[in-house]
């Protein structure tokens, strides 16, 4: 429901129990720690604190941490587990008890000369690689030669006779061969062979006749030489693949070892994880100022958490004060939202957009029940939402997920079952595969009236929420006469006009009058209330309201978007079961070919519709509902913690 | 039968799913070379840069519904409904906001999004923004889709 209060905490601690106080902010992933600098400090204190000196194994630390990422990095693809599609979209970790994590990690000096192996067998690689490309390259350029029998190298002009090694594009040939005829000088050509749309051939004529050299020259040729030496082209091409075989055989040795260095694999996730950490910890120190005797750590912290993080502090040591205040304004507080279970995977959707600032609401559970209806409308067909929730349920029970990642399935599944009321209502199961008289466009223009509706209540909340953060800051004057004004002129509107098309009460038809033109008035009035005179008032009040009340329809039109897209799934899929349907009749495989096509098309189909139903229901939060009061650009509040990116600590300590 | 009220019809169809479609591959197209481009360099945005190609394909799709509500409505599955001159004329001109601004919608949406690849490419924690830049653009595809459908449905058979 909201973004959650933090407190701004300082531990000062004896330095003597640094490093453990320190362990324990890490396992326990309660506290932020913020720099200890600047205008954090008030002067005073400042003078007699001096930021510690790093350790001096920070280098050695960072560089064995790049170390240990290049191993995984480069492991991973020869890896006996290849890792499946689903594996790259969702990473599952490696299972490792506490006891097994702290020893691997023990010994990750060792792990230093496996990166020099693989080092060196990536270098090898590169180099065959390399090799392999330009062998290749040659055994291309000679292969058209093959047939000639003598020594590449000894193709050469004479005194009297000129020897070329030419080739031209085929078609050319004729031309070239009748021009030459014309010339009248004696000439031969001896063709070797044709290779993809080119001719090769030797070309004998007189030295001194220059003029057919001309005319081979005007026919876009290329003339070849090889250098003196060089051995018939069926030898060197033996030579060349016989190199190239050799290559191969070696590149298929260091995958072997480099497939046997990676069985270890897990072993150097973890060392890579520990040793992360303990850069982490390190990095910390580094944020971490003191007096001879005491240390201090500055930072964040949940204020429902302050209580333990006290205690914990103190299980570590007696010398310790830790003080709590309430973040100043103008502070720079990082943001951790709070929301309720089932709001909770919606916060993906905030995310995408922005986190709140630590000063404005959390949008999270006002756009929770919208993009609830909107997603389910969207997509709206119960067959589709029924395989969504299955595989989003699967993907819960069997994969290992990040929090980011169970919320995303859980958003999935929660929009599965809007799609699956929505489409059970609207008899919608794989189109019309179970109900034969659902009719997706018959009732369109019901539809497109409840996505205007959806639309005018969405955009009226969002007002609403508008009026409320402004009473929250204590800005009655600006809730009363920016929202309340054009509030009234909505409601205003909308009796007006529907007391055109329903038979209202005319006591609601005549207040929908009177509320038309008096917000009307009021909005143009509060409008334009910031300019100094009364012309410019007028101006600028009438010039926004016109902006105003056009762009409101505006937004309400591109609700419709939710007709459109419900109806290109109904749509098309009404339309795979007829096309499936066709194949029905034919003998033996008819039955088969049906299914495959409605299997096929319905995936197809579904994937599609959900990410527009997605891409789209998140576009009317993001622009039409928090383009009117939402700004965003907090910061995520990141507790300084053990969190491992490879592996999962399946007996994580309790107290620390 | 009138045979010049089918041809029109089918005129439709095959404007609206076949422009609309045509707007949606160049879209998809300009994309994908973008993002081809990146993935070069950074093999793990591939996930993010599909969303993004995905986005100016709606435009065909939009096209091809429209295309079937055509079909379904003079029964070109099945039996033939008796259209006159004037209703296909009618039914080509309905099929034309989704034709027209799909096909131009689709290559702009493109564009917007290949823009939105060079933003992830630097910040791909915006991804959220940069799916919305583009997905304005698809605004005015669903007010043709919109238009079409409304204008169909007023021609009675």
């Amino acid at each position: 429901m909201a973004v959650a209060e933090m407190l701004k905490v300082r531990l000062m601690i004896h330095k003597s129990a640094m490093n453990e106080v320190i362990s324990t902010l890490q396992s326990s992933g309660l506290m932020e720690v913020e720099r200890l600098a600047g205008d954090n400090i008030e002067s005073e204190t400042h003078e007699h604190l001096d930021m510690l000196p790093l350790p001096d194994n920070i280098n050695i630390l960072t560089r064995l941490v790049s170390e240990m990422n290049y191993i995984v990095n480069f492991l991973s693809p020869y890896a006996v587990h290849r890792e499946s599609l689903l594996d790259r979209l969702s990473p599952s970790r490696v299972p490792f008890s506490q006891e097994q994590f702290k020893a691997v990690a023990r010994d990750y000096r060792h792990y230093e000369h496996t990166y020099d192996e693989l080092f060196a067998i990536e270098k090898r690689m590169t180099e065959i690689r390399n090799e392999s490309a330009r062998l290749e390259h040659d055994i291309e350029e000679l292969e058209p030669w093959r047939e000639l029998g003598i020594p590449l190298g000894d193709v050469a002009s004479t005194g009297r006779a000129m020897l070329l090694m030419v080739s031209v594009n085929e078609k050319r040939l004729p031309d070239l061969i009748a021009e030459l005829e014309r010339h009248r000088e004696p000439f031969h050509i001896e063709r070797i062979s044709v290779f993809a749309g080119r001719v090769y051939f030797l070309f004998i004529a007189i030295s001194a006749d220059k003029e057919a050299l001309a005319i081979i020259h005007k026919h876009d040729p290329v003339l070849w030489s090889f250098s003196p030496g060089t051995p018939p082209a069926f030898v060197k091409l033996n030579q060349l693949r016989e190199e190239l075989n050799h290559l191969k055989r070696e590149m298929s040795e260091m995958e072997k070892q480099a497939v046997a260095i990676a069985a270890d694999i897990d072993t150097y996730k973890a060392a890579c994880d520990y040793l992360r950490l303990e850069l982490e910890r390190y990095t910390v120190l580094e944020k971490v100022a003191g007096t001879e005797s005491v240390t201090v750590i500055d930072g964040w912290v949940r204020s429902k958490d302050a209580d333990e993080l006290n205690r914990r502090v103190h299980v570590v040591t007696p010398l310790a004060e830790v003080t709590f205040r309430n973040p100043l304004p103008g502070e720079d507080v990082p943001v951790s939202l709070v929301n309720s279970r089932l709001a909770r995977p919606f916060e993906v959707i905030t995310r995408l957009y922005s986190l709140p600032s630590f000063r404005e609401l959390d949008p999270t559970s006002s756009l929770a029940i919208f993009f609830f209806i909107f997603f389910g409308m969207a997509l709206g067909d119960a067959g589709y939402g029924t395989v969504m929730a299955l595989l989003s349920l699967a993907g819960l029970r069997f994969l290992r997920l990040s929090d980011s990642g169970r919320n995303f399935l859980q958003l999935l599944l929660i929009c599965a079952i809007s799609t699956i009321i929505y489409g059970a209502y609207s008899k919608a199961w794989f189109g019309d595969l179970i109900f034969p008289d659902y009719d997706f466009v018959g009732g369109f223009i019901t539809i497109m009236i409840v996505s205007l509706a959806l639309g005018a209540v969405h955009l009226l909340y969002a007002i609403m929420v508008e009026l409320y953060d402004n009473v929250r800051h204590g800005d009655r004057a600006a809730a009363i006469l920016d929202q309340g004004s054009w509030l009234l002129f909505i409601a205003g509107t909308l009796l007006f006009s529907l007391s055109r098309v329903l038979s209202l009460p005319t006591a609601a038809a005549v207040a929908g009058n009177y509320l038309f033109v008096f917000g009307a008035l009021a909005s143009i009035y509060s409008m334009g209330r910031m300019q100094k005179n009364i012309p410019a008032r007028l101006a600028v009040g009438l010039g926004t309201f016109y902006m105003s009340v056009t762009g409101f329809f505006g937004d309400l039109l591109s609700y419709l978007r939710l007709l459109a897209l419900g109806l290109a799934t109904g749509g098309i899929a009404v339309v795979v079961n007829q096309i499936a349907r066709l194949f029905r009749d034919i003998p033996y495989v008819g039955l088969l070919l049906t299914v495959l096509v409605m299997v096929a098309g319905h995936i197809m189909n579904m994937t599609i519709n959900i990410f527009g139903a997605f891409i789209h229901s998140t576009r009317l939060q993001f622009v039409e509902f928090f383009g009117k009061f939402y700004e965003g650009g907090g910061r995520e509040f990141r507790p300084f913690s053990a969190e491992t990116k490879y592996i999962e600590i399946i007996d994580k300590e309790g107290a620390g | 039968m009138d045979i010049l009220g089918i041809v029109l019809a089918f005129a439709g169809a095959a404007l609206a799913a076949g422009l609309a479609g045509i707007g949606s591959s160049i879209g998809v197209s300009i994309v994908g070379q973008v993002a081809a481009g990146l993935i070069t360099e950074e093999p793990g945005k591939f996930g993010q840069t599909l969303i993004l190609q995905a986005l100016p394909g709606t435009q065909g799709i939009y096209g091809l519904l429209v295309a079937f509500l055509v079909i379904f409505k003079i029964g070109a599955i099945g039996t033939l409904k008796a259209v006159t001159p004037g209703q296909g004329m009618a039914i080509l001109l309905a099929c034309l906001p989704i034709a027209l601004v799909g096909l131009f919608s689709a290559i702009a949406q493109g564009q917007a999004a290949a823009a939105s690849i060079g933003l992830i490419a630097r910040r791909p924690e915006e991804l959220g923004k940069g799916i919305i830049y583009p997905a304005f653009v698809e605004t005015y595809a669903v007010l043709a889709l919109i238009a079409s459908i409304l204008l169909l449905q007023g021609v009675a058979l």
